[in-house]
């Protein structure tokens, strides 16, 4: 049962650099005694400041705020990929990301290679990766591009490929930060069909995104946050 | 605070048996790896065994008329020695910056570090299997025999390369958290070659050949030499090299366990 359920969640990122990073600093440290103690103290940023809400399948949330308010943080927190510090957070369901552009992509080989590359990353086997073929040449439209490197490829064209691929493993939930937005209007209307594809197999699909147009389009839920705390949650 | 042993078996749970479930994966990204280093290069992986075998060819010739000692010898121990040492230096010069060169996977999904370290030790023993060509053109021109003896050798070189492997692992922790580590480990490679029995036989020492015993690499280096020139290596290196591996281990999962979630912030 595809859900996310997240209570009091608080993540906090250490910043080095400006503290204890480097190891002349640690050694110091050790001779001069406790005298650089106030030094030592590793300066820490919360991201996310007690946030609780709940998601159920068929929701399609946007996630809304100024820069460095909190929406990206959360996105990686629901994929696993930082720890909360403290809360509690329950994420039900395959997850699937997009969150920096052509990210797991090696720009050195082909979109064909692509394809087994990041199939293989996202825990398929090999020959499942490459039975994707078929459907990525459908709906990305690169033809005979796919055989080129990807570094050859324009951000719309890299948008398509990484959009396509990570949503053809099926995933419960989906989480996307902005690039939705690189691609042409006819990929717009591609990716809408696709996302809502996806939510009609009973899924979550969470977007960050700054435009208020990208939102109304994809979601029938907007969560606003202001340094790091929900502001505003309300459905579409 | 994570105890010890609990972070131990974090470390083993979440990471190592993850990993190696997915070691195809770690296969074809190392391949990846070797192939995008060389799509446009014309001789590709081979310009290292080119270096390989100037390397061999320029210091043998000088070395044996300086210390007029038998090419026989002298020119299969350079190879195998210069071959495993670009192996064990590539994946520590390179295992202390690769989890920062990787950071790109780390921050966008969830990904075991373990996998990684796995990665990179595949890609440098890809590597290594062309150098080991060179190396094997060297034993036929010197009349080695192959036997059963390049069986010890690979059980030799299976351990090294998992003593390697928690050693990646350890310094990539260490060198994400450090920036200083990594010209750190540059500088002490270069004066560590010398005190390694690579350009030189370890019976060349002397009474001196003791400085050896403390020095790990010599170990890893007799266990898989030696056999592959017919001799038996050191009992003391094998029992070195197996000490090494479960103190590297016990400390890479102590430090993968124990701060697995910090890396993503260390990188960042």
């Amino acid at each position: 049962m595809t859900h996310i359920a997240a209570e009091n969640l608080v993540v906090e990122y250490p910043v080095y650099g400006h503290g204890a990073s480097s190891l002349r600093k640690q050694i110091v440290s050790l001779t001069t005694g406790g005298r650089v103690n106030t030094d030592n103290k590793i300066v820490t940023i919360r991201a996310l400041d007690g946030v609780s809400f709940e998601i159920k399948k068929g929701e399609r949330v946007g996630l809304l705020g100024h820069n460095g308010s909190g929406k990206s943080t959360l996105l990686r927190t629901l994929a696993g990929i930082y720890e909360p510090v403290g809360g509690s957070l329950s994420v039900t369901g395959r997850v699937s990301t997009i969150l920096t552009l052509g990210a797991g992509l090696d720009p050195e080989l082909t979109g064909y290679e692509n394809i087994i590359r990041m199939g293989m990353m996202m825990g398929l086997s090999r020959a499942q990766a490459k039975e994707l073929y078929p459907e990525v040449e459908d709906f990305t439209e690169l033809g005979s591009f796919l055989t080129m490197p990807v570094h050859t490829y324009s951000s719309g064209m890299m948008t398509r490929l990484t959009f396509c691929l990570v949503t053809s493993i099926q995933p419960d939930i989906l989480l996307i930060d902005e690039i939705i937005g690189v691609g042409d209007a006819a990929f717009q209307e591609k990716a809408n069909a696709r996302i809502r594809n996806i939510i009609d197999t009973s899924s979550i699909f969470v977007i960050a995104s700054h435009s208020n147009d990208i939102i109304n389009m994809y979601c029938n839920r907007v969560i606003e946050f202001e340094k790091g705390q929900i502001k505003n949650d309300h459905p579409l | 605070m994570k105890s010890i042993f609990g972070a131990v078996a974090e470390g083993w749970r979440e990471e190592v048996v993850p990993s190696f479930k997915s070691l195809e994966l770690a296969l074809l990204l190392a391949w990846n790896d070797t192939q995008t280093r060389y799509r446009r290069s014309f001789l590709g992986p081979f310009w290292l065994v080119l270096g390989t075998a100037i390397g061999v060819g320029g210091l043998g010739y000088v070395w044996t008329r300086i210390f007029d000692i038998d090419p026989a010898v002298f020119i299969p121990s350079l190879s195998i020695g210069l071959v495993l040492w670009y192996y064990f230096t590539a994946s520590i010069i390179e295992g202390s910056s690769h989890f920062s060169v990787k950071r790109d996977i780390l921050l966008n999904m969830k990904y075991p570090t373990m996998l990684l370290a796995i990665q990179l030790v595949m890609k440098q023993i890809v590597t290594f299997g062309h150098n080991f060509l060179f190396v094997i053109v060297v034993l036929i021109i010197y009349r080695y025999s192959f036997g059963l003896n390049l069986l010890v050798a690979l059980v030799g070189f299976v351990l090294v390369s998992i003593n390697l492997l928690a050693l990646v692992q350890l310094i990539g922790y260490l060198g994400a958290r450090f920036r200083d580590l990594e010209p750190l480990v540059n500088a002490i490679m270069q004066p560590l070659f010398f005190l390694t029995p690579v350009i030189f036989r370890p019976e060349q020492l002397g009474v001196n050949s003791a400085i050896l015993l403390f020095n790990p690499l010599a170990h890893w280096i007799a266990i898989v030499r030696d056999p592959i020139m017919g001799e038996a290596a050191p009992t003391i290196s094998w029992y070195a090299s197996i000490g090494t591996a479960i103190f590297g281990w016990l400390a890479c999962l102590y430090i993968t366990g124990a701060k697995r979630h910090r890396l993503i912030f260390w990188v960042n």
